[in-house]
């Protein structure tokens, strides 16, 4: 149990952090003043994909078991948010109608393709629950980074791959538990840099990078684990949060027009389905 | 002398096939007595001690030809979730994606390729092994350790063992390496029944 623990601290998080904060950094230096800000959101899905590979090392082609369909599927992710950043011209509805349906899709077929051709009811269920699960969520962090502020999406994310890191823990997946604390550790890094003062987007590299990288490891978790899917329902719930919270509620809080509070604040509040989520693994 | 001749081709074309079916027909086929047919493997972690652990349920068969080992084959099935360590936390823990990660991949499967006698009861088995969707050579030491009929209920039977070590990271099974040992000691205890 404690190397477990050892290499989860050590050589996941600690690296997945470090890799972060450092090319968040390079990013926004290299790139200059007037780029460097839009871009420095590439560092997610990169640092994210480095840890990966110090810790997994890179998949071979094609890959064969779930956990290493994550590192190409990230990859993609990070790939198509980055096309989306060059290409400004592009509305934000259309986006989210391609990561409404495609991606999710994609990512829940290729993962569950066994569930498809196993014709079973409750396969098809879980796959059907799960990209509908997935195109809420990319919607949801499309939105928290489009009409809140930087720390508020990094936040979702956050409290997000906590979640499934615990649930995976519980249901003695620790190498699925390890690589959403990559993601976490990744956000974390990024975070470091934009509170209390959002500096940089949450762009859509970010966005994909994220919401792909929460969607394969949560299919992984939910179709080849023992950890308890139920918990996994309370999920998707951390994304509603902004929204329950946006309009009059936020509002009458004090202080809460300052980004750095409304991300604590709205942090505080996801804590809610995550114990929900947590507390149900652990009792299941 | 037209007959004879035709009597001549006859028994050219007639008997290399005798030959051919006396020899394909040596290799008797011997299925795994699950009862008595143990899998096992041991593994060294932290540097510290052995954790050793079977798997319960499997099937297998033997072709067997005692006069011509070369012409022996072995075929193996092996439920990856019957992983048993003698610690239900850890055997969950090894069922998981992070080791056998049964749920991907209910089997791992052994069909051997080549086996070579080295000496009079002792040989080396090469075969694929595939585990998590990944296939390798693997080789075995096999012990051939005795062939009869069984007292109790006149079955002819044949025992094996063999012993071998793989690197588990090899198959993509990286999780914990170093630390847990990427090489896997491997025992396998055969009683085939002939059919």
């Amino acid at each position: 149990m404690e190397e477990t623990v050892f290499e989860y601290l050590i050589q996941g998080i600690g690296v997945a952090v470090l890799l972060s904060v450092v090319l968040c950094g390079a990013i926004r230096f290299g790139v200059g003043y007037y780029s460097g800000p839009a871009m420095a959101g590439l560092a997610i899905g990169l640092a994210f994909l480095g840890a990966y590979i110090n810790l997994l090392d890179w998949p071979p082609w094609p890959p064969v078991s779930a956990s290493q369909k994550v590192g190409y599927l990230v990859l993609a992710g990070l790939a198509v948010g980055g096309l989306l950043d060059g290409l400004k011209s592009l509305k934000p509805i259309r986006i989210n109608r391609f990561a409404l349906v495609v991606l999710p899709g994609l990512i829940v077929g290729w993962i569950g393709w066994r569930q498809i051709t196993s014709f079973s009811v409750e396969g098809q269920l879980t796959l059907a629950v799960l990209w509908l699960a997935g195109g809420f969520i990319f919607v949801r962090l499309q939105a928290a980074a489009q009409y809140h502020n930087t720390g508020v999406a990094v936040v979702l994310v956050l409290a997000a791959s906590v979640g499934i890191s615990v649930i995976a823990f519980t249901g003695a997946a620790a190498s699925q538990a390890q690589l959403a604390g990559l993601l976490a550790a990744s956000v974390g890094g990024f975070l470091l840099w934009n509170w209390p003062t959002p500096r940089y987007a949450f762009n859509q590299a970010a966005v994909f990078a994220s919401a792909t990288a929460l969607m394969s490891i949560a299919t992984t978790v939910v179709l080849y684990t023992d950890a308890a899917k139920v918990a996994m329902v309370f999920i998707p719930g951390i994304f509603l949060v902004p929204a329950v919270l946006a309009d009059k509620p936020l509002a009458k809080l004090p202080l809460t027009d300052k980004p750095a509070l409304q991300a604590l604040v709205i942090g505080g509040a996801t804590l809610i389905p995550v114990a929900l989520a947590v507390g149900l693994a652990l009792i299941s | 002398m037209k007959f004879f001749r035709c009597c001549v081709l006859a028994a050219a074309i007639v008997f290399p096939m005798t030959l051919v079916n006396a020899t394909t027909q040596a290799a008797d086929k011997f299925a795994f007595d699950k009862a008595h047919t143990q899998i096992g493997f041991s593994i060294l972690r932290l540097g510290f001690s052995n954790i050793s652990g079977w798997f319960r349920k499997f099937d297998g068969s033997v072709m067997f030809d005692p006069d011509n080992v070369a012409n022996s084959s072995v075929k193996a099935i092996i439920m990856t979730s019957s992983i048993d360590s003698g610690f239900e936390a850890r055997d969950k823990h090894l069922r998981s994606p992070s080791f056998f990660n049964a749920k991907e991949f209910p089997e791992i499967t052994f069909v051997s390729t080549k086996i070579e006698k080295t000496g009079a009861k002792t040989g080396k088995m090469t075969g694929n092994l595939t585990m998590l969707g990944v296939t390798r050579p693997v080789m075995l030491e096999v012990t051939f350790n005795k062939m009869g009929v069984h007292p109790r209920n006149n079955k002819t039977y044949a025992g094996f063992t063999a012993a071998g070590m793989l690197d588990r990271t090899a198959f993509g099974m990286k999780f914990l390496a170093p630390a847990v040992s990427p090489k896997v000691m491997i025992r396998i205890d055969v009683l085939a029944e002939k059919k």
